[in-house]
C-alpha cells in the first residue's frame, strides 16, 4: 500500500513539472517567451497579465522551464497525430516572443515587443509589432501589420508578403509571389521570384528584385531595381536610380540625380527634378522595342545623343526642344577616297531610309551626358522649368 | 599492173583512155566551181515551194528546225519567241506573288500601296519582289513592326484568347504573371479554367503557379481543378505551393471521396500538409 502510495506521489510530481495540457509562468516587462512546438500552430494572443499560459491539445506534452528573463516551453513531437494541433499562448504585449512550430502556422495579435516567428511550413499572420521582427517560413505567406523596428520577412518557397509600415530597415524576400510593403524608414532589400513589388516608400535605399514581376516604389533615396520581366514605376527619387527589365515599361517621375535604365522591350519614361545642378546627372536610356521620353530642366548642362536603330518610315523619330543635328555615321556616308568600300549615295549625305537615325546637341554648352537609344521607336526630349 | 600493160595491148589502150579524161578533168577544175549562194538560194527555193505546199497541212504541225529564214519562218519564230517571253514573265509573276504569300508571317506585309504603311511602324527583311524601270512601278515584300497597345474588356474573346496566349509565352514569364494575375479573377469560365490548370501544372515560376492555384481554389471541387490541385500537392516540388495545394483541397470541409484520396498525405513529409491532412480526414470519418 506504502508502494503504491509512493508510485502515485513521484507520478503526480512528474506530471506537475511536464503540465501535459496547461502551463503558466510569472513574467516581467523584459522576459523573453521562447516557446519550440515539434508540431501545431501557434495562436498568439497578446492580451495577458503578468502571466505566460499555453495551452495544446490533449496528444502534446507540455514541458515548461520558468526563467526571470527567460521563459521557454517545448515538446516531444507527439507519436500519433489524429488531427490539428493548436497550440493557445496568452502573453502579456510587452514580453518578446521566440516561436518556432515544425509544421503549422502563426498568428499573433499586437505586441509591444520584438519578434521572432519562425515556421517549416504554414502561413504567418501578425498584428502590429513594435520591435525588431524577424518571420520566416518555409512554405505559405506572411501578412504582417505595422513594424516599429528592423523587420526580415522571408518566404523560402512560394508566397506573398504583406506588411505596413517599418520603422527601421526592411529584409524582404519571397522565392514566388508579391511583395507589399508601407512606408520604410531605413533602406529596403526586396526580392521576390515570380511576384510583384510594391513599396509605398523608402526614405532609404531601395534595392528591389523581381523575377519577374512589376516593381513600383513610391519614393526612395535611391533605387537599384532589376526585373526579369514587368514594369518599374517610381514617383520620385532623391538620389540616382538604376533600372533594368528584360520586358517592361521604366517610369521615373521625378529623378533628383543621375539615371541609368535598360529595358529589353518598352518605353521609358523620365523626368528629372535634381536638387543640386552640380552633381552628377548623367543619363543612359535604353530599350529594344519602345519610346524614350526625357524631360530636361531648362537649366541643366548636357550633351545629347540620340539613336533609333530602326526608324519608323513615316512617323516623327526623334523630337526635341534642343536642337540635335543629325551626324554622319560610317554607315551613312558615301564612299570617300579614304573608304572607298563603305556606303553609297552622295558624299555627306545621310541615307534615311532604313539606317539609323542618329542626333547630337548640347544645352547651356553641353556637359553632363545624354545618352538615349531605341533600336525600334521614337524619342522625345522635353526642356522644362523647374 | 604496169608488166600487165606491156604485154596486153587493148589494156593498155583503155588506160590511156582514162588517163586522158582525168588530166582533163583536172586541168579545167576551176571552170566547174559552184557559186557559194548557190546552196542557200536553191534552199530557199526549196523551202518557198515546200510552203506554198504545207500550206494544205494542219496547223499544230511541230516547227523543224531549219537555218533558212523564210518570211514565214521568221514569223513564226518571232511568235515563238513572245510566247516565251510572255510565259517567262507570268511565270515570274506567279512565282513572286507565291513567295510574298507563303513567306510573309503576317497581313501585315506590304500587298497594298505605301499610303497603308503605319506611321510608328517600322519595315524590316526588305525585299524587291519586281522593279519595272520602264513604267517606275516597283513591288516591295517585308515585314512591319509596329507598337501595339489595345483596350477591350475581358469579356470579349478575343481579349481573353490574347490572354491565355500570354500566359503559355514561355518567353516571357512577366507577361505570365501579370496574365495569370487577370485571368485568376475569372477563373469560372471554362477556356480560363483550362488555362490556370495549365499553368499550375506545367509552369516553370513558382509565382505563376502560386497565382494560378489561388485562381483555380473556389473552383477546388470542380472534378478537373480537384485532379490538378492534386498533381500539384502530390508532385510541386516547392513547399509553398504544396501548402496552398492542401488549403485549397480542404477548402470544403465535407468530400468523402476527397479524404479518401488524402489518406496518404497524412504521410506527408511536410508536417503542415501532414497536419492538414490528418484533420481534413479525420472529420470526414
Amino acid at each position: 500500500m506504502k508502494r503504491v502510495f509512493q508510485s502515485i506521489s513521484i507520478a503526480t510530481l512528474t506530471l506537475a513539472f511536464q503540465l501535459p495540457a496547461l502551463a503558466k509562468c510569472p513574467v516581467s516587462d523584459n522576459t523573453m517567451l521562447v516557446v519550440k512546438a515539434p508540431i501545431g500552430n501557434l495562436q498568439v494572443d497578446t492580451t495577458g497579465r503578468d502571466t505566460i499560459e499555453v495551452v495544446a491539445g490533449n496528444d502534446i506534452v507540455i514541458k515548461e522551464i520558468c526563467g526571470k528573463d527567460r521563459v521557454e516551453y517545448s515538446a516531444e513531437s507527439p507519436t500519433q497525430i489524429r488531427g490539428t494541433i493548436d497550440w493557445k499562448i496568452v502573453v502579456p504585449r510587452t514580453v518578446s516572443v521566440d516561436l518556432i512550430t515544425f509544421g503549422g502556422s502563426i498568428r499573433m495579435t499586437d505586441s509591444d515587443a520584438s519578434a521572432t516567428l519562425r515556421t517549416t511550413g504554414g502561413p504567418v499572420s501578425v498584428g502590429n509589432i513594435k520591435g525588431k521582427t524577424t518571420i520566416v517560413t518555409q512554405g505559405g505567406f506572411i501578412k504582417a501589420g505595422n513594424i516599429g523596428g528592423d523587420a526580415e520577412l522571408r518566404i523560402s518557397s512560394a508566397g506573398s508578403i504583406e506588411v505596413g509600415n517599418i520603422a527601421g530597415n526592411a529584409d524582404l524576400h519571397t522565392a514566388g509571389g508579391a511583395i507589399t510593403a508601407g512606408s520604410i524608414n531605413g533602406k529596403v532589400i526586396a526580392d521576390a521570384s515570380g511576384g510583384a513589388i510594391h513599396i509605398k516608400a523608402a526614405r532609404g535605399d531601395a534595392l528591389l528584385s523581381a523575377d519577374p514581376g512589376d516593381i513600383f516604389i513610391g519614393e526612395a533615396a535611391r533605387i537599384d531595381a532589376k526585373t526579369t520581366g514587368g514594369s518599374i514605376t517610381n514617383s520620385r527619387v532623391r538620389g540616382h536610380v538604376k533600372g533594368i527589365s528584360d520586358s517592361g515599361n521604366i517610369r521615373l517621375e521625378s529623378a533628383g540625380s543621375w539615371v541609368e535604365a535598360t529595358t529589353g522591350s518598352g518605353s521609358i519614361y523620365v523626368r528629372m527634378n535634381p536638387e543640386n545642378f552640380d552633381g552628377d546627372l548623367h543619363v543612359a536610356l535604353q530599350t529594344g522595342v519602345g519610346d524614350i521620353a526625357l524631360h530636361v530642366p531648362e537649366q541643366l548642362k548636357a550633351t545629347f545623343d540620340a539613336m533609333i536603330d530602326r526608324p519608323a518610315l513615316n512617323g516623327r523619330r526623334i523630337v526635341s526642344d534642343i536642337p540635335l543635328n543629325g551626324i554622319i555615321t560610317a554607315q551613312t556616308i558615301a564612299p570617300t577616297r579614304t573608304s572607298p568600300q563603305r556606303g553609297v549615295g552622295l558624299p555627306g549625305m545621310i541615307n534615311r531610309f532604313g539606317t539609323p537615325d542618329r542626333q547630337q546637341g548640347t544645352l547651356n554648352g553641353g556637359g553632363n551626358p545624354i545618352k538615349l537609344h531605341t533600336s525600334l521607336g521614337k524619342i522625345e526630349i522635353f526642356k522644362i522649368k523647374l | 599492173m604496169e608488166t600487165h600493160l606491156q604485154q596486153c595491148t587493148a589494156c593498155k589502150a583503155v588506160f590511156e583512155e582514162e588517163k586522158g579524161l582525168h588530166f582533163v578533168l583536172a586541168e579545167d577544175a576551176e571552170a566547174f566551181e559552184l557559186p557559194s549562194d548557190l546552196l542557200v538560194d536553191s534552199r530557199r527555193e526549196l523551202a518557198n515551194q515546200l510552203d506554198q505546199i504545207e500550206q494544205k497541212r494542219s496547223w499544230w504541225r511541230l516547227p523543224t528546225f531549219s537555218v533558212v529564214f523564210t518570211p514565214m519562218r521568221l514569223l513564226e519564230s518571232a511568235a515563238l519567241i513572245a510566247l516565251g517571253l510572255a510565259s517567262g514573265v507570268y511565270i515570274s509573276n506567279q512565282q513572286a506573288a507565291q513567295s510574298v504569300a507563303t513567306t510573309s508571317p503576317s497581313p501585315t506585309s506590304l500587298i497594298g500601296d505605301f499610303s497603308t504603311l503605319p506611321a510608328n511602324g517600322s519595315v524590316s527583311n526588305l525585299r524587291i519582289v519586281s522593279a519595272n524601270p520602264a513604267t517606275g512601278q516597283v513591288e516591295l515584300a517585308g515585314e512591319i513592326i509596329q507598337p501595339l497597345r489595345m483596350q477591350g474588356m475581358m469579356s470579349d474573346d478575343t481579349v481573353r484568347q490574347l490572354l491565355v496566349n500570354a500566359l503559355g509565352d514561355t518567353s516571357n514569364s512577366g507577361s505570365r504573371l501579370r496574365a495569370v494575375e487577370v485571368l485568376a479573377q475569372r477563373a469560372n469560365e471554362q477556356i480560363v479554367k483550362e488555362a490556370l490548370i495549365q499553368a499550375l501544372i506545367y509552369d516553370e515560376n513558382p509565382g505563376v503557379r502560386l497565382k494560378a492555384i489561388q485562381g483555380l481554389r473556389p473552383y477546388s471541387s470542380d472534378a478537373a481543378v480537384q485532379a490538378a490541385i492534386m498533381h500539384s500537392l502530390d508532385q510541386d516540388m516547392d513547399a509553398g505551393i504544396r501548402v496552398e495545394a492542401i488549403e485549397a483541397l480542404t477548402h470544403n470541409p465535407r468530400d468523402l471521396n476527397l479524404a479518401k484520396s488524402l489518406e496518404r498525405f497524412t504521410r506527408d513529409d511536410n508536417s503542415y500538409v501532414k497536419m492538414r491532412a490528418l484533420q481534413f480526414v479525420g472529420t470526414n470519418r
